[in-house]
């Protein structure tokens, strides 16, 4: 009976590890860095230029979106738990940083995905 | 005081644990599991663990509520679950993350406790299940709050890390709970 738990665990790992994997080769081409606020698109950056940004929701709240080098982390926000600023850096596509009290989303998209190309700010 | 020679065999006395009827016993227990899950929890606040994930930990405080479901039943693992999220997030967290973790924790016991219930009930899977589930209802209503999908990429790596962090967790589980079986329980 432990045989068969034992076989589904490492099933589930293994598939998991596969799907990681796959997360982790899809692209590291030149990329965009999108920022939604509470879900709606709000603005997007090249990955390639250093630029600071000051990312603002209605109720006040405020994340410091810093890109520099190739990657983009939120440097400091003024939500209560700090996990924006905890998450780190992200550099390749699809990663994201949420902020949840702001509910503001940073994620690296491929340029081939944008549908409509937008005016970046 | 001496060891009753016949124990009553009711289904969760097989290893010489408090029995039913002894309520005040189980209750200070209860008490005891609850304020380990609460020490779990400010141990995993101490340990900067990042992994770029939003949303993983080490889900120290699942291991007493996992004890608890095995040592001493499902409504009070239920009830010690429920507890701990709430104390602990007056304690060391923030009000606002209360509602993912409350629903974590709901999900999370409830695949805990069918697994307990109706599958073979194994420690390791049901620690694993339990942390897995957590994860996945946490994510689920982070994106339904922040009205965005895009946190669904990181899928496969939260199920990898529940399954991990909730096989290491039944394996202290499982380390300790030998222990409260040789206890000699005052009253029995």
């Amino acid at each position: 009976m432990k045989k068969n738990e034992l076989v589904l665990c490492l099933t589930i790992l293994f598939v998991s590890l596969i799907g990681c994997i796959v997360f982790m080769i899809l692209g590291n081409n030149t990329s965009y860095v999108s920022v939604a606020v509470d879900g709606n698109y709000d603005s997007r950056y090249s990955l390639n230029h250093d630029k600071e940004v000051l990312i603002k929701d209605k109720n006040g709240g405020w994340n410091l979106l810093v890109i520099k080098n190739g990657t983009a982390f939120i440097d400091s926000a003024n939500c209560p738990n700090q996990d924006c600023v905890k998450q780190g850096i992200i550099s390749r596509n699809n990663q994201s940083i949420i902020c949840l009290p702001h509910r503001v989303t940073v994620t690296i998209t491929n340029p081939k995905d944008e549908a409509v190309d937008e005016e970046t700010r | 005081m001496k060891k009753p020679d016949k124990k009553i065999q009711d289904n969760k006395n097989k290893n010489n644990l408090p029995k039913k009827e002894n309520r005040v016993y189980r209750l200070a227990f209860c008490g005891m599991i609850l304020a380990f899950a609460l020490i779990l929890g400010y141990v995993e606040s101490l340990i900067p663990f990042s992994f770029g994930v939003p949303g993983a930990k080490l889900g120290l405080a699942n291991l007493a509520v996992v004890l608890c479901l095995f040592c001493i039943g499902e409504k009070e693992a239920f009830v010690i679950s429920i507890c701990r999220i709430l104390i602990s997030s007056f304690l060391f967290g923030n009000l606002y993350g209360l509602l993912y973790s409350l629903s974590g924790g709901v999900v999370s016991f409830g695949v805990m406790f069918l697994y307990y219930r109706f599958g073979k009930g194994k420690v390791l899977f049901t620690s694993a299940l339990g942390a897995v589930s957590h994860n996945l209802a946490q994510m689920l209503v982070a994106s339904f709050v922040v009205k965005t999908f895009v946190i669904l990429y990181y899928l496969p790596l939260l199920v990898l890390f529940g399954m991990v962090t909730g096989l290491l967790n039944g394996m202290i589980v499982t380390l300790i709970m030998p222990a409260f079986t040789k206890m000699k329980w005052i009253g029995d």
